[in-house]
């Protein structure tokens, strides 16, 4: 969409003299380069809809890089169906560096989920894993329950009569709830599971008191907890966040398997040259060493959680065969 | 009283030159962005929050807010003159705007739009400042149940907007209805009605739709008529008359109180806010049959409540965290990349930057209207241009529209299909209204049913017992079964 504004579109073209300036004036001092790349501008697609977490990460780093290598880089947003479209745009573009996804938990779980989705987990070449976040499990003000414990008990006794509230099929929540239910031998099948379009809606019917508890990424549900609308009995982190002290992890109160996190990363197509992934693992790993982006992240209850391009290949494998199998036992995949 | 004060802060805030300097950027951009089509006011909010980053939080905000609304201001502009809405949200000014066009009366149309917009978003922002604490619970208290009723009302307009044959209307709803529930089944997961083909998987979006069949089939339809008896070249004056701005009125009021309560709620979208409106104005007129004509009120009321709305979205967003549209979500966005936590502690730490943007949006509203009325002339005479000329420019204007809503190919091709469907649906006389206001609220109407059923266990007394939603849809089957009798008793005359 970028291309129709006329002020961006100024700036880029300011932007790509000034990057065909700078090559010129590199290639001379610098003689031969490495690795020839970037030379031009780079689309980096978002598959969901501006102003989500994964946009707002990609739109806080992506400028660093873009000031760096001195090519712009667009986030270009290619939102619908569960992220499966703009996944699939980059997927079918040529491997040379200039589309990119940035992707949150999209690829290892919807290829879980959706039998005909056109790309399997392991088709993206995987660049790195940049960030990840807590995921809150929360329930309404009024709730009697006060504890994870409290409502874990409660939900043993009788699982039909619980109303969990989820923010879509193949989002975290579903993930971190049946993992968590399931270590405690909860049968998540047998609760009443609301499918919501997203962690907002999610958000406003718990605090509407429509359904009775769900889990969905802290930064979403800062505002009900100040508002006094909700609760949130556990967080999903190793640790309590620094600006919520007063709120337990689900480790601490003894359930470590919640533990699931809401993440992003970034992907290529398959068969992206490995000069070329380096230089992108490379520059994020510096671009969140940034302290202005570290601390723009950590406003948004977001740490940055770096892995290079072996350990987020490991990382999404143990993803998507957690997903497969909560899955297949929630009868999920189909 | 304490309101008072806080506004008066607020003002203090606004009126720096600094800030006062942004929220013009931000009118300008966001009147640019209205104007053209495919380009959303939440892209081009998106794109510029890396530069808004680096300025203070009151300012970047304040300019991304007036984005906002001045995208809401520019948004009537191409569907009064062209026939394209820009977005969703103007559809509905399609209807009678671009008819008044077409009679000389352009000036007008663009006129009371403008006026229109003015006065609701000056009166949103009044109920913004006294009222917003007291709603916020009433919006909350819309679950599922809620939500279904009020979209049934919704699609109950189809009924009423179904021209003249009902049975031809009800089968474009039903179109309308088939083509929403292409794409991921929002429940499930899985894909339906796709064939493998990965761009269908997102299912259609209503502006390639719109642009399909009300832009394209016009200009389809106007290749066969004499080219120079398109427009009519008399233009009847450039501005509102006195008889249009009496007959505007109370449209205006009803669409701004419209626009304000519907806005509040998470979940309903502004196209569905203005057809609710446009509905009730031509059920409050004397003359309900001439609704598409080219009526003042049918672009008056729901220009008013599309403001309205932006503001008394502001309250969930300020309050609770909640976006209600996809603008007001990058919005949110943008608050906390500034380290702006939303939520009701942000009217008490954040005092300055609160008001001082609540403020700038009535400072805004004022630029906004300076800024478009002296506009009015330039676009009017974009009209002179002899029609074949202009023809292939509102063609390549499509397209691109087209082409931005997803960075898409695919959507050109769906919108031109939409296109020649759009003519062919006109020849043989079907309205395009019942679909487009189908194809909007279908996958809402799905999934909220679906939410709602999941909740009661499968038993759909729970739309019955819960009095909202008992309530929206005792209104809707009353509309339906007062426009039956009306178009029975119209025919028996």
């Amino acid at each position: 969409m970028r291309q129709m504004s006329w002020v961006p579109q100024a700036l880029r073209m300011f932007l790509v003299v000034l990057a065909i300036a700078a090559m010129l004036g590199g290639a001379v001092l610098a003689g031969a380069a490495e690795v020839a790349y970037p030379k031009r501008a780079i689309d980096a697609v978002v598959p969901i809809s501006a102003g989500g977490a994964t946009d707002t990460w990609a739109r806080t780093i992506m400028p660093y890089l873009s000031k760096k290598w001195g090519v712009p880089i667009n986030v270009v947003n290619k939102p619908g169906g569960s992220g499966v479209i703009g996944t699939a745009a980059v997927l079918s573009a040529a491997p040379d560096g200039y589309s990119v996804v940035v992707d949150g938990h999209i690829i290892p779980a919807v290829t879980a989920i959706q039998a005909d989705c056109p790309f399997k987990w392991d088709n993206p070449t995987p660049i790195a894993k940049m960030v990840s976040g807590p995921l809150a499990f929360a329930v309404p003000a009024d709730s009697p329950w006060r504890t994870l414990k409290e409502a874990l008990e409660d939900i043993r006794k009788n699982p039909e009569a619980i109303t969990a509230g989820v923010g879509g099929v193949s989002m975290p929540a579903v993930f971190a709830l049946a993992k968590l239910f399931d270590s405690v031998g909860i049968d998540f099948k047998r609760m009443n599971r609301v499918i919501f379009d997203g962690s907002s809606p999610t958000m406003a019917a718990l605090a509407g008191k429509h359904v009775m508890l769900t889990s969905q990424p802290l930064i979403d549900a800062i505002a009900m907890l100040k508002g006094g609308k909700i609760r949130v009995l556990a967080i999903s982190s190793s640790k309590r966040s620094p600006n919520l002290p007063d709120i337990p992890t689900g480790k601490e109160q003894g359930f470590s398997a919640y533990d699931r996190q809401t993440f992003g990363g970034i992907a290529g197509p398959a068969n992206l040259p490995p000069a070329i992934v380096k230089v992108w693992a490379d520059g994020l790993k510096e671009a969140l060493q940034d302290r202005s982006i570290v601390e723009k992240l950590e406003a948004r209850e977001t740490i940055v959680d770096f892995l290079g391009p072996e350990e987020d290949k490991k990382f999404l494998e143990t993803q998507y065969k957690e997903n497969v199998a909560i899955a297949e036992r929630l009868g999920l995949r189909k | 009283m304490e309101s008072i004060q806080n506004l008066l802060l607020g003002f203090s805030v606004a009126l720096q030159p600094y800030n006062l300097f942004f929220c013009l950027v931000g009118s300008l951009i966001g009147t640019l962005v209205g104007v053209l089509p495919g380009l959303g006011p939440a892209a081009s909010m998106a794109i510029l929050i890396p530069f808004a980053a680096g300025l203070p939080p009151t300012a970047a905000i304040i300019m991304l807010t007036a984005i906002y609304y001045g995208a809401m201001y520019g948004g009537s502009t191409t569907s009064i003159l062209l026939n394209i809405p820009g977005e969703a949200a103007s559809v509905v000014t399609c209807l009678d705007g671009y008819q008044m066009a077409r009679q000389g009366r352009a000036g007008p149309a663009l006129g009371i739009s403008a006026i229109s917009s003015f006065v609701a978003g000056t009166i949103g922002l009044i109920g913004l400042v006294f009222l917003s604490p007291v709603l916020v619970d009433v919006a909350l208290m819309f679950g599922p149940p809620e939500h279904f009723g009020l979209l049934v009302l919704g699609l109950s307009v189809a009924v009423s907007l179904a021209g003249k044959s009902l049975a031809k209307g009800l089968a474009a709803a039903a179109f309308g209805l088939l083509l929403a529930a292409v794409g991921i089944d929002p429940q499930s997961g899985l894909s339906r009605y796709a064939f493998g083909v990965t761009s269908l998987m997102g299912g259609f979006d209503v502006v390639v739709v719109v642009v399909g069949l009300f832009a394209i089939a016009e200009v389809l339809s106007n290749a066969e008529e004499p080219a120079f008896e398109i427009f009519q070249g008399k233009i009847a004056g450039l501005w509102p008359n006195r008889k249009d701005l009496r007959d505007s009125a109370a449209p205006i009021a009803r669409g701004t109180v419209v626009g304000f309560l519907l806005g509040l709620i998470p979940g309903v979208v502004p196209p569905v806010i203005t057809f609710v409106s446009y509905d009730l104005e031509k059920r409050c007129s004397k003359h309900p049959e001439l609704f598409g004509t080219g009526r003042i009120e049918g672009v008056a009321s729901p220009e008013g409540a599309n403001n309205a709305c932006t503001s008394s979205g502001m309250i969930p967003l300020f309050t609770l965290g909640l976006p209600t549209t996809a603008s007001l979500a990058v919005l949110l966005g943008a608050l906390m990349i500034h380290g702006l936590q939303p939520g009701p502690m942000l009217f008490v730490q954040q005092k300055e930057f609160v008001w001082g943007v609540i403020a700038s949006m009535y400072v805004g509203n004022v630029m906004l209207l300076v800024l478009n009325l002296p506009l009015i002339p330039l676009w009017v005479n974009l009209l002179k241009i002899p029609y074949p000329l202009l023809a292939p420019a509102i063609l390549v204007i499509c397209v691109i529209a087209a082409y931005g809503v997803r960075n898409s190919l695919f959507d050109v091709w769906i919108m031109l299909a939409f296109g020649f469907l759009g003519y062919v649906m006109r020849k043989l006389e079907f309205p395009a209204i019942p679909l487009i206001i189908a194809l909007i609220l279908g996958d809402r109407l799905e999934n909220a049913l679906r939410q709602s059923l999941t909740l009661s266990r499968g038993s759909l007394l729970v739309l019955l017992t819960r009095p909202i939603a008992a309530g929206f849809l005792v209104i809707a089957i009353a509309s339906v079964g007062y426009s039956l009798y009306y178009q029975y008793q119209r025919r028996r005359v």
